[in-house]
């Protein structure tokens, strides 16, 4: 019950934040000094008639005030009319929507990756504390923080699709969600749009198989964003928790090592690492930018990327409105699964 | 101190620690040598600082990284301590002991339910659930008979509503109730010995009192063996039947509570019940001892009380005072009863 009251208060901020990021996406299209707002919607060396140019600022509401204009804008965006992409050659809501799949898929496969090294990659570095094992996951780590994450992904294609391929080891694929040929061959009925899920719900395994090489290369490398901040978290609140009394207590039941780490230290020490993750999901679902773009992923990042070097400002205000409602709902999220975890969260 | 014929529960024999302390190991127990017999309650007494939370954790050998046991043997139900290995510990602490700490809201965990938290104990001693007729129980009949345990154990150390207490977080209960969770997680596993370490002085006075007495009441009624940690003289009078008082590292005397109250030997032991304030007094102020405990990383030579000792003479500075047996119950190290009771 306290779960569920605790879920609809999050929700009404919810409201909240995206009513702000609204007015803020409005006023980055329409309230620039200098710059008249028409032009966003006009494409470049298209010339078009005084009329039609009339017509497109009443439908736009440009002659009525700012205020005004926001309403209209809002009350557009509900509709789920977010204007035409010229880059897209689309609705920019059809647009986002059609490539929100394979984004998806990416940034969660690297959340996941990166959680599922860096949670025990944090432990052990904590209970090995100051020796050989933390050292290097320390210094690993580090160093994954340091580098551009984009080169390190460069710098895999390298190796692992042209070296490999070079040397005719089996190389992973640098580019696309899967291979055209299979695709061909082997054509994928959409459920979801996931093409994991949905190959292997239509037990299409040749697919299934293509699409996963294709994953590695930009999962894993996205994976790393997140992967250092996540091992040194969960170093430092494992670190922190085992200084718990509750662990001594445990400890003096005669409990074995493994259930005192599993059942009372995880869990106490996993709710920062929650945080990051999830931070790190929501950034990546909206912001993946550089590394689609690398990696030819066809995601929102990449749309977004080709936008901006187009200067369809529509499409990119659509993408920072749509990136800041990921934001918002992933947190919500976290916030459901940390009240989950810890019971006190709820009241 | 053991009495022939009769196993004490826990032996510590000159027990030695050392602690780490910026990057230098420092003594900061020094021969400690303490024995509790089947049934009674020993109190140890002393400052902080003075070694008493050490010692009830090297017995658990549950010693913090930066503390090692230099020398001495632990001896739990006959059976050694030191030098065992974790899982061997783990056996032993699970069946010989269970503690009992200061501060229950920080030694419970936040986010299991109290009745998880007393149930956990029946993984470590699986044979505490044997059904009535001794035969072996399947999965969920086991799981009800542990339920029905701890909701049993809740209601023994009076905690009204057990059922529905055991279903509840630590944080939706008071203190009070938290540390009789924490006393009837120490009483489901049958442990030999109880340690009790200042397990009222996070807790406000009336509350203090109410687990005083329910202590009292379970040392009478189940039999509970105890090690009561304390710095509270009252809380002795009323608990324990031998008490050792501990200074600076060492136990400086021995003795059942009567003969302590009726006539400390020690200078030290005399100063501490000195100090607690007598509501039939007459005196209007506290009497304090003079001076502060040393600091471990550099104590005096000879007695570490010399410097705050009323009757300091020749030897005290120069040489560190063995333990004499002033009677069967009773021993002081101290300088002044070398040749016997003074």
């Amino acid at each position: 019950m306290g779960l569920l009251g605790y879920t609809v208060r999050r929700l009404a901020g919810l409201g909240l934040v995206l009513l702000g990021v609204s007015i803020l996406v409005f006023v980055l299209l329409r309230g620039m000094p200098g710059v008249d707002p028409l032009s966003a919607y006009i494409t470049p060396g298209l010339p078009m008639s005084p009329e039609a140019l009339k017509g497109l600022r009443d439908e736009l509401h440009l002659d009525q005030p700012l205020p005004l204009q926001y309403v209209y804008y809002v009350a557009d965006l509900l509709r789920g009319d977010w204007g035409y992409s010229r880059t897209a050659a689309q609705l920019v809501i059809s647009a986002l929507i059609d490539r929100l799949p394979a984004t998806v898929e990416l940034a969660v496969s690297a959340v996941l990756l990166s959680t599922a090294i860096g949670v025990p990659a944090g432990i052990i570095a904590a209970l090995r504390r100051d020796r050989a094992p933390d050292i290097v996951v320390r210094v690993v780590s580090i160093t994954g923080i340091s580098f551009p994450v984009f080169w390190l992904g460069i710098l895999l294609q390298l190796v692992f699709f042209y070296y490999a391929g070079q040397l005719g080891l089996p190389a992973l694929p640098s580019r696309g969600r899967v291979d055209d040929l299979v695709a061909l061959q082997y054509p994928l009925s959409p459920i979801t749009g996931f093409f994991l899920i949905d190959s292997l719900l239509t037990g299409n395994l040749a697919f299934f198989a293509s699409a996963l090489a294709h994953l590695v290369l930009p999962a894993f490398t996205l994976s790393l964003i997140g992967l250092a901040t996540i091992v040194r978290i969960m170093r430092a609140s494992m670190l922190e928790v085992l200084r718990q009394d509750y662990i001594l207590l445990a400890r003096s039941k005669g409990l074995p090592l493994r259930t005192v780490l599993l059942r009372h230290a995880l869990r106490n020490a996993i709710t920062p690492v929650l945080t990051t993750a999830g931070t790190t999901l929501g950034i990546l679902l909206g912001g993946a930018v550089v590394v689609e773009t690398v990696f030819s992923w066809p995601g929102i990042g990449r749309l977004a990327a080709q936008g901006i070097l187009n200067n369809d400002s529509v499409l990119v205000v659509g993408f920072a409105l749509f990136v800041a409602t990921m934001m918002v709902l992933v947190n919500l999220a976290v916030d459901i699964l940390y009240a989950v975890v810890d019971p006190r969260v709820r009241y | 101190m053991t009495r022939l014929g009769e196993t004490a529960v826990l032996e510590v024999e000159d027990l030695c620690v050392e602690l780490s302390i910026g990057g230098r190991w420092v003594r900061a127990l020094n021969n400690v040598s303490l024995s509790v017999r089947p049934g009674e309650a020993l109190g140890l007494v002393g400052e902080s600082g003075s070694g008493k939370s050490l010692t009830a954790l090297a017995v658990a050998g549950l010693l913090p990284e930066n503390a090692r046991v230099v020398a001495g043997s632990i001896r739990l139900k006959g059976e050694a301590v030191l030098g065992r290995s974790e899982a061997e510990l783990n056996r032993l602490r699970g069946r010989a002991l269970a503690f009992i700490f200061q501060n229950p809201t920080s030694y419970l965990n936040p986010l299991l339910t109290v009745g998880v938290q007393i149930a956990e104990v029946f993984e470590v001693s699986p044979e505490l659930l044997a059904s009535e007729d001794g035969g072996r129980l399947r999965g969920g009949e086991r799981r009800k008979l542990a339920w029905r345990r701890v909701v049993e154990h809740l209601r023994l150390v009076h905690i009204p509503d057990p059922e529905r207490v055991a279903r509840q977080y630590p944080f939706e209960l008071s203190g009070g109730m938290q540390q009789r969770v924490v006393i009837a997680m120490a009483l489901i596993r049958r442990p030999s010995l109880v340690i009790a370490d200042e397990i009222t002085t996070a807790l406000d006075v009336t509350v203090q009192a109410q687990i005083l007495r329910l202590l009292a009441e379970l040392r009478a009624s189940i039999g509970m063996t105890l090690l009561l940690i304390t710095h509270d003289m009252g809380i002795v009078a009323q608990l324990a039947d031998r008490v050792a008082v501990m200074y600076s590292g060492s136990v400086v005397e021995t003795s059942d509570v009567a003969s302590l109250f009726a006539a400390a030997r020690h200078p030290y032991a005399k100063a501490l019940l000195e100090a607690v304030p007598r509501i039939d007094g007459n005196e209007t102020t506290l009497r304090a001892i003079p001076g502060a405990i040393p600091a471990i990383t550099n104590p005096p030579p000879g007695c570490r009380f010399h410097l705050r000792c009323p009757r300091v003479f020749g030897p005290c500075a120069g040489t560190v005072p063995p333990a004499v047996a002033l009677g069967e119950q009773h021993s002081v190290a101290c300088h002044l009863y070398r040749d016997g009771p003074a």
